[in-house]
């Protein structure tokens, strides 16, 4: 080889390598751990919600309605008498389970059609992505809207409409990582090692895009908060007198005008606290993986 | 009966949306403990040929002729057979072992996938290759084991890689350019290894690519290969 050569490319490192020392870099960013912290106390709490509320979230006497901040009720009450702080605990479990239900299943869904679609390619690989392509032109609150006047108002049937409309933005970034990392030279040496395509898929590839997989779904989360929360506020969500955010807001909207806005003000904030953590984090490990963000 | 045999191979392969031929009939058998080493310049189709036997081309190639091992066509093989071939009778060495090796997976998972794969348990896996860490001249096998391949010397790497091709045994081991990526002491080393367990054990029959030819007994056959660039 003469001294002139073209210096040799190293092949792109696969995302997720050097996992141990990215970890610890994470650990030290303090806006991830904040809002890491935030998202682990939320879960804590929406979990163990009986044991910490003071209240229970449907007791309440309308005769203490819309009273401010007291010892004994420290955010007020709402209308109804209800304690605002109970209420919001109690809402962290359906204003969180609903996202968490639709990240799980469009992950699930869109990862295992993005790697399939991936290794496959040809025309499966067509099929899927032009299917993800129609989708995209749907507005994921609209197609709820539609799932809910068929099936009826409630948790259901939004969560499965969203979960619908949010799979193909993950199976989007999954597969063309996918399709990179299947161009390697290390899924060569498992075709020489005799492996089937499927333990490859799931134990080589699935592992090297699960980085950008774990961002997608964190952004995702965030988002899916959102629209849950107004499909709620729009009164086709889970209904009264189930405590949950984006209800709540709409609930406290009437007492605003009577110069009440706890109840609205009090969810709003934490549906905004939320939504800025899971960005916040999303965004961290995004940089963390060199990834730009749209 | 001859453990590989290619019968005037000759693969095209797609080069901008246009079939070229990059290899040429190559004839050449390769008995039982017998190693041939295949000589060539860059870019003279040494890999090809050995990835043809792999039958690892890119899409679209074409391959004439015929590849045959003990008397049985690769080219004709079905999915579930060929993937038996490569579980069991033939493994191979690459030449960038950073690259072969998935980075997200231990170097213990990397070795023993396979012999998991043929049904071993887990136990005897890491026995078997932890003794064939300790053959390729890796002393601390256990620890090694646990570490991922970043954390890895590209020496260690490639010895690694040794180890995982020796894992199954198997009948017909084709190294492509096993010591390029090693300084010149540890390449002596690796072919002084390769040798002892082509002659020692059950002897794996050897075809290979590359500098460190003269370390075995070869019998050179370059002659099939021309440079097609």
């Amino acid at each position: 080889m003469s001294a002139t050569a073209a210096p040799v490319l190293a092949p792109p490192p696969a995302a997720g390598a050097r996992r141990g020392r990215r970890r610890s870099t994470l650990l030290r960013d303090p806006v991830a751990v904040a809002a890491g912290l935030f998202i682990l106390g939320l879960v804590a709490v929406a979990v163990l919600a009986p044991w910490i509320a003071p209240y229970s979230p449907s007791a309440g006497s309308i005769l203490s309605g819309n009273e401010g901040i007291s010892s004994a009720h420290w955010l007020g009450t709402d209308s109804f008498g209800r304690d605002l702080l109970s209420r919001l605990i109690f809402g962290a479990r359906l204003s969180l389970l609903g996202p968490a239900l639709i990240i799980a299943i469009s992950t699930l869904v869109g990862a295992t059609l993005a790697i399939a679609a991936a290794w496959i390619g040809g025309w499966p690989d067509q099929v899927v992505s032009r299917v993800a392509d129609i989708l995209f032109a749907f507005p994921g609150l609209i197609f709820a809207m539609i799932a809910v006047s068929m099936f009826g108002a409630g948790l259901i049937a939004p969560v499965i409409a969203l979960s619908i409309s949010y799979t193909p933005y993950l199976m989007r970034v999954v597969r063309a990582a996918a399709i990179q990392q299947r161009a390697l030279p290390y899924v060569s040496a498992c075709y020489v090692e005799g492996l089937p395509a499927w333990k490859i898929c799931l134990r080589h590839l699935l592992p090297n895009v699960a980085p950008i997989l774990l961002v997608q779904a964190t952004l995702s989360f965030g988002y899916a908060l959102v629209d849950l929360a107004a499909i709620s506020y729009l009164g086709l969500g889970v209904q009264p007198p189930a405590a949950e955010w984006g209800l709540m807001v709409s609930e406290g909207q009437s007492s605003i005008l009577a110069g009440h806005p706890q109840e609205s003000l009090a969810a709003g904030v934490m549906i905004i606290l939320t939504v800025v953590a899971f960005n916040l984090l999303g965004d961290r490990l995004a940089s963390r993986q060199g990834m730009e963000l749209a | 009966m001859n453990v590989l045999e290619l019968d005037a191979l000759a693969v095209d392969l797609l080069v901008e949306g246009r079939l070229r031929r990059v290899i040429h009939e190559v004839t050449l058998n390769v008995a039982e403990s017998q190693a041939v080493g295949l000589v060539g310049e860059s870019g003279a189709g040494k890999s090809m040929t050995s990835r043809a036997v792999m039958r690892l081309l890119p899409a679209g190639a074409v391959i004439h002729g015929d590849i045959r091992f003990w008397g049985r066509s690769v080219l004709a093989m079905a999915t579930g057979q060929l993937r038996a071939f490569r579980l069991r009778d033939a493994a191979m060495i690459f030449q960038d072992p950073r690259a072969h090796i998935n980075p997200v997976r231990t170097i213990g998972d990397f070795l023993t996938e396979a012999l998991l794969e043929r049904g071993e348990s887990r136990h005897r896996a890491d026995a078997i290759v932890s003794g064939l860490l300790s053959a390729v001249g890796i002393t601390d096998a256990a620890r090694r084991m646990r570490q991922y391949p970043h954390e890895l010397s590209g020496g260690l790497l490639q010895r690694v890689m040794i180890a995982a091709a020796l894992a199954i045994g198997p009948k017909l081991l084709l190294a492509d350019e096993p010591t390029t990526a090693l300084d010149v002491t540890t390449q002596s080393d690796v072919m002084v290894n390769l040798d002892t367990q082509r002659s020692g054990r059950r002897p794996p029959t050897r075809a290979r690519a590359g500098d460190a030819i003269h370390h075995a007994r070869p019998r050179a056959r370059g002659g099939g290969l021309r440079p097609d660039r």
